[in-house]
């Protein structure tokens, strides 16, 4: 059965956009679907607070009212009647978890650090810090890419569904971050022609940045 | 009888899932997330798993041959039989904990309170508690070692309050949480005593963990040994 329950989330967050692309690419329209705006600070409200204390988005309210956190929890939690999405051997497992513990310690952790400095704090040197913290985890993702389709092989698994918002993002700090990794640009056209969501999950990144621009 | 037959195959099966991890663990003994593994090892009474000592103080984990199974020159790194290699302390220790019904989830909520910690730990928890390690340790920075404790601070006073109220990290039942977290916190009474003094409800959990979880005990003493402390 598709999961169903109540996301809490926003266009412009990455985590967010990851648990919200997949449910696209599922076809799940048995999630409901609501936006809190932590421009204004809605995620510290105490009727959010009440649900997720820790004002993260997204979170999760599951149909009894138990409420949860953390793409990783999510993304796992409504994809787990999907057999494409869980690995068949113990190896896929392995690699898979692997990116997990990367995905936080490396690629989101330097990722928003850039969004995040270029966005709300303009604290130039602390951005630039980031993207040369970034640069490794760029090069080396830029040559997989050249090799394979996905990020884990030829196969689409729960890695992209992390990976690709974290990186396509960073066309918001400009153009020039991501021209010298060809691979990567063209991974996220594949994902753009290939695969069900995507395009909308980054349409809506871009609407939602635009919104959040034009309120700053 | 051919019922009888059927039901003995597929209880072999089941019990031939349950053989215990092999492969090769390198590691060393104060790198938090290596610990968390080796903790794991010894809780469960694995012999089969090799441990292999990385001298990470020395360099080794960039040596060529090193470098071969884990480009990412990472500590802790698993070598399965057949030479399969991969990194990060969550892939190994959901690995070798395969066949441990006792740890794992029993439901989609403790799977989902299990995975919300996975999140939580490498983001916040190990994140500023690694800060504050290689601050003090390494750097000898007592400024950011101390600027690292006021990051952390938030995330311990919350810990805390959960663990007035139950055993371990997610409930009152150990989980994989727990192999996480005790590592990263155990690490910052190197600082000074002073140091969790503020957290009395961490400091009894960690007590807890010495007297009834197999293994912790020794886990933080071989960290205190490796380093000298």
């Amino acid at each position: 059965m598709p999961a169903s329950g109540i996301l809490y989330g926003h266009p412009v967050s990455q985590p967010s956009r990851s648990v919200q692309w997949y449910l696209d690419y599922s076809g799940n329209t048995t999630v409901e679907r609501k936006v809190v705006d932590f421009m204004i600070g809605e995620q510290r409200q105490p009727e959010y607070v009440a649900k997720f204390p820790e004002k993260e988005i997204p979170g999760f309210e599951m149909e009894d009212g138990f409420c949860f956190a953390e793409s990783l929890a999510i993304l796992k939690h409504v994809s787990a009647g999907d057999e494409t999405m869980q690995p068949q051997t113990a190896k896929e497992e392995a690699i898979l978890n692997e990116y997990l513990g990367r995905h936080y310690s490396q690629v989101r952790k330097f990722s928003s650090d850039v969004f995040v400095h270029h966005l709300l704090t303009k604290d130039e040197e602390k951005k630039q810090a980031g993207l040369v913290a970034i640069k490794p985890q760029l090069e080396s993702y830029n040559e997989k890419l050249g090799k394979q389709k996905y990020i884990l092989g030829d196969k689409l698994t729960l890695a992209d569904f992390l990976f690709a918002p974290e990186v396509d993002q960073m066309e918001a700090v400009g153009k020039e971050v991501l021209a010298p990794y060809q691979n990567i640009l063209k991974y996220l056209e594949r994902l753009t022609t290939d695969v069900k969501g995507y395009k909308e999950c980054i349409g809506g990144m871009r609407s939602g940045l635009e919104e959040m621009l034009k309120m700053m | 009888l051919k019922l009888q037959f059927l039901y003995f195959i597929g209880e072999h099966h089941t019990k031939l899932n349950k053989m215990p991890a092999t492969g090769i663990l390198y590691g060393h003994a104060f790198s938090q997330p290596c610990r968390s593994v080796q903790w794991y090892l010894d809780y469960s009474d694995n012999t089969a798993v090799e441990r292999k000592v990385v001298d990470v103080l020395g360099g080794e984990q960039k040596a060529a041959e090193y470098v071969a199974k884990f480009p990412q020159h990472q500590v802790p790194g698993f070598e399965m039989e057949d030479g399969f290699c991969f990194a990060e302390s969550l892939a190994i220790l959901k690995h070798v904990v395969q066949g441990d019904e006792t740890l794992k989830p029993g439901c989609p909520k403790e799977e989902a309170r299990l995975n919300e910690y996975f999140g939580r730990h490498y983001s916040q928890v190990r994140k500023f508690s690694t800060e504050v390690i290689f601050a003090h340790l390494f750097a000898k920075d007592a400024e950011k070692t101390q600027a690292g404790l006021v990051v952390i601070k938030p995330q311990l006073e919350s810990y805390n309050e959960t663990l007035g109220k139950q055993n371990y990290l997610l409930g009152d039942k150990l989980t994989l949480a727990d192999f996480l977290f005790a590592p990263e916190v155990d690490q910052l009474a190197w600082v000074g005593p002073e140091t969790l003094a503020p957290y009395p409800n961490i400091l009894k959990y960690l007590e807890r963990l010495t007297s009834d979880v197999k293994g912790y005990k020794e886990s933080f003493a071989g960290a205190n040994t490796a380093l000298g402390l």
